[in-house]
């Protein structure tokens, strides 16, 4: 039987302790976590240097003649940018969160960051494959006309029948399978705002 | 300012209760522990003293263990294979075990409230920590308390 506060907070108190880690040994992990998120961040923007190079590569290689391959290339190009800053942590400063807000406060600043998140993923998963499959028909342009009609055509029905399967089943399913953390995160997220106003 | 030594030894073991009262998982409550005193220590050259430095590291303290919502639906714990060798802390025992389970039992800021109502906050503190009225806190610990006194009436002694 236990009805009295006091035996509450000795309990509390009595048996729960672990000892403090070495503070050294502490600080040398804040300092590994600070490192890989630096490394991390230099990753992402060596593949957008990479990526730029290639760019530049493919127009001074083949010199296309049409400006619909020149404005294909850049879409195609635009849509890898814009998968990898939202695949790498470079969206990380929009996600940022102060630690040190009173609860109420953290909690719908977590679950506005998460919001925003959801939104993004969407806008940017439906943006880079716009951006793809305009990209890849514009650009196909010029060599298409060379193929001839038949084979032209043939090429245009292969690339779009891919992108048509990747729109249709793998953006759905990816969709999907990105989603639902984030979802589940926001439910949780509003159940506990919740609890504070009941 | 003060020393970040000082305040590690000052609050480890508060922290620490609070994140077992949150969590009470013993190696879990230490990493998050662990989190919370990263973060003071990145955080402490922008400490402006708007708040006492309890508060402010009380607010850390549960914020993380919030946070511990989306790490949960990130990476389940079992992934984590960094965090078997740091299972050495000892498990309460006994009616304190009970006291631990029947508090992670409650709800989320239910946990965080009454974690820190019996580490010995005053209620203005706890308001000022959470983010509601004084009232509501007192409103809150006294439902908490009738909820913890209920559960251990089916305390076996186990």
């Amino acid at each position: 039987m236990m009805d009295n506060n006091d035996d509450l907070k000795a309990l509390w108190g009595a048996g729960i302790a672990a000892p403090a880690p070495d503070i050294t040994a502490l600080l040398t992990r804040a300092t590994t976590v600070k490192r890989k998120a630096l490394n991390k961040m230099i990753w992402g923007n060596l593949l957008l240097v990479l990526t730029s190079i290639f760019i530049a590569w493919v127009w001074i290689h083949y010199q296309p003649q049409m400006l619909t391959t020149k404005i294909g290339i850049v879409l195609c190009i635009l849509a890898m940018l814009l998968y990898i800053v939202a695949s790498t942590s470079m969206l990380q400063f929009l996600f940022r969160t102060e630690p040190d807000m009173d609860t109420a406060s953290y909690l719908a600043q977590m679950l506005r960051l998460r919001q925003r998140q959801e939104y993004l993923q969407k806008t940017i998963m439906t943006a880079y494959y716009i951006l793809l499959s305009a990209g890849m028909a514009l650009y196909m342009i010029e060599y298409a006309t060379m193929l001839g009609r038949r084979y032209g055509l043939i090429a245009y029905l292969v690339t779009f029948g891919w992108i048509g399967l990747a729109w249709f089943y793998i953006r759905p399913r990816t969709a999907r399978k990105q989603l639902a953390p984030i979802n589940d995160v926001i439910k949780q997220l509003e159940q506990v705002q919740q609890q504070l106003k009941d | 300012m003060q020393d970040f030594k000082e305040i590690y030894d000052q609050y480890w073991s508060r922290v620490y209760r609070l994140c077992m009262g949150y969590l009470n998982d013993a190696a879990h409550a230490q990493d998050v522990a662990q989190e919370t005193f990263v973060t003071v220590w990145e955080k402490l050259p922008q400490f402006r003293g708007e708040a006492a430095i309890g508060t402010w590291i009380f607010r850390i303290a549960s914020n993380q263990c919030l946070r511990q919502i989306e790490r949960d639906k990130r990476m389940p714990r079992s992934n984590m294979p960094e965090q078997i060798a740091e299972k050495h802390e000892a498990a309460p025992e006994g009616k304190i075990a009970y006291l631990y389970k029947a508090i992670s039992e409650l709800s989320e800021t239910d946990r965080i409230i009454i974690s820190l109502e019996l580490e010995g906050l005053p209620q203005a503190e706890i308001a000022s920590i959470v983010g509601i009225s004084e009232g509501n806190v007192r409103v809150k610990i006294h439902r908490i308390k009738d909820k913890l006194t209920e559960k251990f009436k089916h305390y076996d002694g186990q």
